[in-house]
């Protein structure tokens, strides 16, 4: 390795090489446990494909045996996978120059004959591209180990913030997003122990306020059943939590319980003036629209801390 | 503005306001190439502030400051400029070896056996910690990864502070070496005026931020006088009458003795009542160092 690179790398290599090795032994566990799940699927004969959602049919002994013992190691491995963008941000980004500023050995890096920006796109890069590798690989062990169990009775999720928050785009633009931060953290407070806080506080906030959202940047869809023909099952799907009857004239009336479900719901039904029964759902298709927004969200972001970064870096002092 | 090749560091009109106040107001100066310049002020006139802005580690506020003719902080000047810092900043996790390869990476013109014999000349292992040296031998080190740089301006920011008389002896000495034989521009500042007295041979003194010296060292000496002598009675400050007072620097009586350091502007006095001779580099200094601080005589001492 030449010029920058080397110092990114003899700078970072404690880190790249502490995280390939957690990964490894990560990997090692998931490949142990999934082998032993799909041994027990197929020893059992469980049809897992077929088995998506609560709609019954599903609930033999096996079944509830095997989410028993999958959905806690998956759910660990999710948690962790979840929690890299904060470790990253933590670990990786608050150092990368808050260090150097801390310490004072920034300006022995910025007196030498490369400039500030080499020095810093390098030193970054590296850092980026370990984390788009580490957390690709950590969103793909849980969507890999989860697949064969997804959406299933008592189960996990497509919408459990184990899983959503765990796999996918939108957990490696988190965790790019919590490497910026941490970076301009480390940047603008030039204490590597206040902006580790500061990034903490920053990616956990921002995870929160797009858990809390999530279910508004997109509509559901409106599940009817006319008549008093039960409501169509959820499925798979994301319950908002809104269900309720319609009138001869189309409108929705949110009261869940106007009628009782007996043999005289359609009586009830009739009496009331209602015509059918509705919910609001997301089906599990909107999984992916869900993460590209967060995706672009995070990206955003994580651009424009970095824009913000190279803007500072090229003033003087720096802050 | 043209590249004069005799003037390594050129100041004009230079200025740097910090939150505070201004940390160096109109700054003009030229510093020889080739020279020891000797960089000497109180705590807070503005040494750190100006090799922060010759490395490009900070921007003036007012006027401009170019090494070798270039702004501090471009591709041309970085090449040029080695400085170490007053807090010697280093890697601690970095072996020896590993703080020489970072300048060797790090320039395009390196002198790794220049580097590699200053690190063995003080017997320090190359594959040390350097978080474990001792302040010596870190100062020796960072030295090293200074001169390797082949530099044409080495700055020198209180390189002997923390350091026991020995150690600062031997790194003066090597700093002399080094710089003998090469032509390096040196800009050292320093608290200690005896050692500087030996190895430098211009002088700027800060002080509030302003340039209140700045020449070749020994011609200032010899441009300077100080007498001392019965205090006449005839005078409030017990000087010569016939003294040009603008020219006095520092005066003070004790008891009815009288000392001052002057510039050799008018007539000296002549009669052999008054001791007159130069003053040394150390004396010129701490005069202008007190001149503001203390103003001739003091009461108590005057009667």
């Amino acid at each position: 390795m030449k010029g920058t690179l080397w110092l990114a790398w003899r700078q970072q290599r404690a880190l790249i090489l502490t995280g390939a090795a957690v990964l490894l032994a990560v990997t090692a566990w998931v490949v142990i446990m999934r082998t032993d799940m799909t041994d027990f699927i197929s020893s059992r004969h469980i049809d897992t494909a077929g088995c998506k959602g609560w709609d019954g049919g599903c609930e033999s002994e096996a079944t509830i045996q095997l989410l028993d013992d999958t959905t806690g190691p998956i759910r660990a491995l999710g948690t962790l996978s979840a929690a890299l963008p904060v470790l990253i941000g933590v670990f990786w980004g608050a150092p990368l120059i808050g260090r150097e500023l801390e310490s004072g050995t920034w300006k022995l890096a910025l007196t030498q004959g490369v400039g500030a920006g080499r020095w810093f796109v390098t030193r970054f890069a590296l850092a980026a591209l370990c984390t788009v590798l580490g957390s690709a690989v950590l969103a793909a062990l849980v969507a890999w180990w989860w697949s064969p169990v997804s959406n299933m009775l008592n189960g996990l999720y497509w919408h459990d913030g184990y899983i959503f928050n765990a796999t996918g785009p939108a957990a490696v633009a988190c965790a790019l997003f919590g490497l910026a931060a941490g970076t301009a953290a480390g940047l603008l407070i030039r204490r590597t122990l206040p902006a580790m806080a500061v990034v903490l506080g920053a990616v956990v906030a921002l995870r929160f306020a797009l858990n809390t959202f999530r279910s508004d940047w997109i509509s559901p869809q409106l599940w009817i059943s006319k008549g008093d023909a039960s409501r169509r099952e959820i499925g798979s799907g994301w319950s908002t939590g809104e269900f309720g009857y319609l009138d001869a004239a189309g409108h929705r009336i949110r009261i869940p319980d106007a009628c009782p479900v007996d043999d005289n719901l359609a009586r009830c039904m009739a009496g009331q003036g209602y015509v059918g029964r509705y919910r609001t759902v997301f089906p599990s298709s909107d999984f992916w629209t869900f993460q590209w927004i967060e995706t672009g969200i995070f990206l955003g972001l994580a651009a424009v801390l970095i824009a913000g970064v190279c803007v500072v870096l090229k003033r003087r002092p720096l802050p | 503005m043209t590249d004069d090749p005799t003037t390594a560091l050129r100041a004009t009109r230079l200025g740097r306001r910090f939150r505070g106040g201004w940390a160096l107001r109109d700054c003009d100066f030229a510093l020889p190439a080739g020279r020891i310049t000797a960089l000497v002020g109180p705590n807070g006139a503005g040494k750190s502030t100006l090799f922060h802005l010759a490395t490009g580690l900070l921007r003036p506020t007012a006027g401009e400051l170019r090494v070798f003719g270039a702004e501090p902080g471009s591709p041309a000047a970085r090449d040029r400029t080695a400085f170490l810092a007053q807090d010697k900043p280093l890697y601690p996790r970095f072996t020896v070896e590993e703080t020489l390869r970072f300048g060797r990476e790090l320039n395009g013109d390196w002198d790794q056996a220049a580097a590699e014999r200053i690190v063995r000349a003080g017997d320090i292992p190359l594959d040390a910690r350097v978080g474990a040296l001792s302040q010596g031998q870190a100062t020796r080190v960072a030295l090293a990864l200074a001169f390797g740089k082949r530099p044409g301006l080495l700055l020198l920011d209180e390189p002997l502070a923390d350091l026991d008389p020995l150690v600062r002896i031997e790194a003066m000495g090597l700093v002399m070496a080094e710089v003998a034989d090469r032509g390096i521009t040196v800009v050292m500042s320093s608290h200690v005026l005896s050692e500087l007295e030996n190895a430098c041979d211009h002088v700027l003194l800060l002080k509030q931020g302003a340039v209140r010296l700045d020449g070749d060292a020994q011609q200032l000496c010899e441009t300077h006088v100080r007498i001392t002598g019965l205090a006449d009675p005839s005078t409030d400050d017990g000087l010569p009458p016939a003294l040009d007072r603008a020219g006095v620097v520092e005066a003070s009586v004790t008891g009815r003795q009288v000392h001052a350091l002057l510039r050799h502007t008018g007539p000296l006095p002549g009669d052999d009542r008054w001791v007159v001779e130069n003053p040394s580099l150390e004396d010129l200094l701490l005069a202008y160092l007190r001149s503001d601080s203390t103003p001739a005589p003091a009461p108590e001492a005057a009667a």
